[in-house]
């Protein structure tokens, strides 16, 4: 697991418009599909995230974003080998360590 | 008898001695395989049962261990972790503590592991092992695993987390025997001690978790159970119900950041020992299986794709149900029909009222029980293709966003869709919820569902009292916007309701929502086929003897009190019945009074009377005491409406069969003052009581199975008629107020 991946500036995310420069926290439910980020602690502890930690999103994980439903919320995610599917309002409250963005293919075939 | 006794009272007949047999319990993730282990295991001879109190399904079968040897297996429900959320979560963790009713405490406990999705399905066996909990891991789809190219260490495994560990292909038959040898050695074997706690812990915890060892009786770690009772508590449930000590041990210890440090502690545990037991050949690359999977999602859940391969299979499953079925259906009841017939000529002509039990009350119950089969089978089949094959979840997925703003499951949507064909599959199909408060809603709201039992009513009524009005711009019939607003009221009030009920009754935080997919699957067509069976003949015994009994019920309310001066009158008039000169005469003379008889009888009996009685209540609505008849026996099922209506205004039996004499004779009816009796507020007024109350035995009788008690359909009944009234009072009152007639 290559924990050492820099936190990319939020100006150079895909979707800059709804990440301003000025917010340093990066939204983990906004990175754009392909993205793989390593998590960082859950903000505050509620039955669904206690769920979501005993499924293996513990900090130091990589999740990769893979779908986003139709309307965009959930958003499935590729963690530890299998893929689940969770609310954004959730998957928001997950902290990003570092974030890799998928390379420029793969971006515009997801598109 | 609740589930459990009824449960043990089988496994008594089966097996004398059973109930000193040896528990061993089933645990694992879903989609792990673990039904397909229980069926190897037991040979499928599984016995199902419900929970008592709860919905959550039980089933156990006695296990050949060789040697003589037998233990009880018991299926825990499907679970990521023993923290429950759910009431299926919290039975499999009361499963392990032996503190479900009729189930003592397992002597081992065999944890399935889904060898492809190793790290995750090991947390659960991580801590089971900290509780000190005695197990024995099945490592499943191990022939997925190597088919992928990747080899796991079994022995290797086994060390590390000091159990037996048994690779199995369940499908196949592979490693079930060594299984059962494990299972059978288990039980002379001393417990291996637990594991290590995963984090350091407080004094107060370990206090707390010494307590707690003592309560539930188990043998790990002081610091690992007080750690996992902290969880327990900050997880918000009450599955587990501690002492008074313990609560007071709790509500001083703040779990945060304790909890997340030993989940993360776990899992670092887990990929040691994943690193040390797998070899990949190449290990970031996507597995075979996961390519496959893949390539099917890039169509399934495609963003435009995806919706319409789901409205095509929803639609397929639909117009199966609503037509494709239909002829199934007739030949069910023609079938019975027939039966019918065939037994009154056996009865002696002399006893009317035994052949009209036999006939009406008897065949005809078992007939609404057995027409329900074929809606059953094709939905059962239907889901458990999709369940088996991994759609299901993808359907979730896809109709989450729109459910979950009404508050309903993801999963709702199939009961739901159901639901326009029949209630009674639809609410079987409920089950698919593991919530079961979402499941509770889902069951509660499909009944407002319009079925096809409500469309005989609405044609009859549209017929009567719209077909004569000009059509709207020229062209549109009024019946057809009649129609279409029945269904926008059904489904408008399904979805407020459900709202509602989640908002106030059934209120839960936020449905917590975590999905997984699974990968596709080939489905077991053995498997499906048993799964169906299963549904079908606890259908037939558990809601079956209630609508039978219900609808001889009813039967005895249209026949009794019986006048005996009405009979001798009948027969007197049958023999002075001036003889025709033809036979066709003759019988069509003889319907005619059969028929005018019948009325007559009718008007005599519990619910002629109480159809009159009622009449005053019915004003209201636009209703005469011939509509309250009809009600009443709309009670049992929503169609006889119409055959009811019939015999009321004395056309015999069958009038569902010439429809237009029963709409002439409704259209010309005139009340004392010489109105019509069906005017278009008055029959609107009907139909929008047939789409919102709860005209349906045999759906309340699925209710209660589904439930475990009469209370669910008792409040559903309930509710159902408040609103069915107050629509048709809105309706009628509100009508005349505009000056409608």
């Amino acid at each position: 697991m290559s924990l050492d991946v820099p936190v990319l500036p939020l100006n150079e995310l895909d979707d800059a418009a709804q990440a301003p420069r000025l917010e340093p926290r990066v939204c983990l439910a906004d990175l754009p599909l392909g993205a793989a980020a390593i998590l960082g602690e859950a903000d505050g502890l509620n039955t669904t995230i206690l769920r979501l930690l005993e499924m293996g999103l513990t900090p130091g994980t990589s999740l990769t974003l893979t779908r986003r439903a139709p309307g965009g919320d959930p958003i499935e995610v590729r963690v530890r080998g299998t893929r689940l599917c969770v609310r954004r309002a959730d998957l928001s409250r997950f902290a990003v360590r570092s974030v890799t963005l998928p390379t420029p293919r793969t971006g515009r075939d997801r598109k | 008898m609740s589930g459990a006794a009824r449960a043990e009272a089988t496994l008594l007949e089966a097996a004398p001695g059973a109930a000193r047999q040896e528990i061993v319990a089933l645990l694992g993730n879903p989609n792990s395989g673990k039904t397909t282990l229980f069926n190897a295991l037991t040979d499928s001879r599984a016995h199902v049962a419900n929970y008592p109190g709860v919905t959550v399904e039980h089933r156990e079968a006695l296990v050949a261990l060789g040697g003589g040897q037998t233990a009880r297996l018991v299926d825990l429900p499907g679970t990521y972790s023993l923290v429950p959320r759910a009431e299926d979560e919290a039975v499999a963790l009361n499963g392990l503590l032996g503190r479900l009713p009729g189930t003592p405490r397992p002597s081992v406990i065999i944890a399935v592991v889904d060898a492809t999705n190793l790290e995750r399905n090991l947390y659960l066996v991580a801590v089971l092992r900290e509780l000190g909990l005695p197990v024995i891991v099945a490592l499943t789809m191990m022939d997925t695993v190597e088919a992928d190219g990747t080899t796991i260490d079994v022995a290797r495994l086994a060390k590390e987390l000091g159990t037996k560990v048994v690779a199995v292909a369940a499908a196949r038959g592979q490693g079930v025997k060594e299984l059962r040898e494990a299972i059978a050695a288990q039980q002379s074997v001393p417990p291996v001690p637990a594991h290590e706690p995963p984090v350091n812990a407080s004094p107060e915890i370990i206090a707390l978790g010494q307590r707690v060892a003592d309560e539930l009786g188990l043998a790990g770690d002081a610091a690992s159970i007080g750690l996992w009772a902290v969880a327990l508590n900050a997880g918000a449930t009450n599955a587990v119900q501690f002492s008074e000590p313990v609560r007071g041990l709790l509500s001083r210890i703040d779990g945060a950041g304790i909890i997340e440090r030993a989940v993360a502690s776990r899992y670092a545990r887990i990929a040691a020992w994943h690193i040390a037991v797998t070899q990949q050949r190449a290990p970031d690359a996507l597995t075979r299986s996961e390519r496959l999977t893949a390539r099917i999602d890039s169509f399934a859940l495609n963003r435009f794709l995806g919706p319409l391969i789901l409205v095509t299979i929803f639609g397929a499953l639909f117009q199966t149900l609503f037509a494709g079925i239909k002829p199934v259906m007739d030949a069910i009841q023609d079938g019975m029909h027939g039966l019918g017939i065939h037994v009154a000529q056996l009865l002696p002509a002399r006893m009317p009222l035994l052949r009209s039990l036999v006939i009406d009350g008897v065949i005809a119950g078992v007939g609404n029980v057995v027409v329900f089969v074929p809606q059953i089978v094709v939905l059962f089949l239907f889901l458990g293709l999709l369940e088996d094959s991994g759609y299901l979840a993808r359907a979730a997925f896809l109709l989450d966003r729109v459910l979950s703003r009404v508050g309903l499951h993801g999963r709702a949507f199939v009961p739901m869709l159901s639901g326009f064909a029949c209630a009674v599959p639809a609410i079987l199909a409920a089950r698919t919820i593991e919530n079961r408060r979402d499941r509770l809603v889902t069951i509660l709201v499909t009944p407002l569902i319009s079925c096809s039992a409500r469309l005989p009513v609405y044609g009859l009524m549209i017929a009567t009292v719209f077909a004569t009005r000009a059509p709207v711009l020229g062209f549109i019939q009024v019946g057809t916007i009649v129609m279409i607003s029945m269904y926008a009221l059904s489904i408008t009030a399904a979805l407020c309701m459900a709202a509602l009920f989640k908002r106030t009754l059934l209120a839960t935080a936020p449905s917590p929502f975590v999905l997984e997919l699974p990968p596709y699957r080939r489905p077991r067509l053995r498997a499906l086929t048993r799964h169906v069976w299963s549904k079908v003949s606890r259908f037939l015994i558990d809601a079956g003897t209630i609508i039978l009994a219900i609808t001889i019920l009813l039967w005895a309310l249209f026949n009794f009190p019986r006048s005996a001066k009405l009979e001798a009158d009948y027969a007197d008039a049958k023999l002075t019945l001036a003889p025709a000169p033809d036979a066709g005469e003759r019988d069509s003379q003889l319907a005619a009074l059969e028929a005018k008889f019948a009325k007559q009888r009718l008007e005599q009996s519990v619910a002629g009377r109480l159809g009159h009685a009622i009449e005053p209540a019915l004003r209201p609505f636009g209703w005469d005491w011939k509509v309250g008849v009809g009600l009443i026996a709309s009670f049992a099922a929503r169609e006889v409406l119409v055959s009811t209506l019939g015999l009321v205004y004395g056309l015999g039996q069958g009038a569902e069969d010439h429809p237009e004499s029963l709409q002439d004779a409704m259209r010309d009816d005139r009340d004392e003052a010489g109105r019509p009796v069906h005017t278009p507020l008055s029959g609107l007024s009907l139909m929008v009581f047939f789409v919102l109350a709860m005209q349906c035995a045999s759906t309340l009788a699925t209710v209660r199975r589904e439930t475990g008690s009469w209370r669910w359909p008792a409040f559903q009944f309930a509710y159902m008629l408040a609103l069915a009234l107050g629509g048709s009072f809105i309706v009628y009152q509100g009508g005349r107020w505009l000056g409608f007639t």
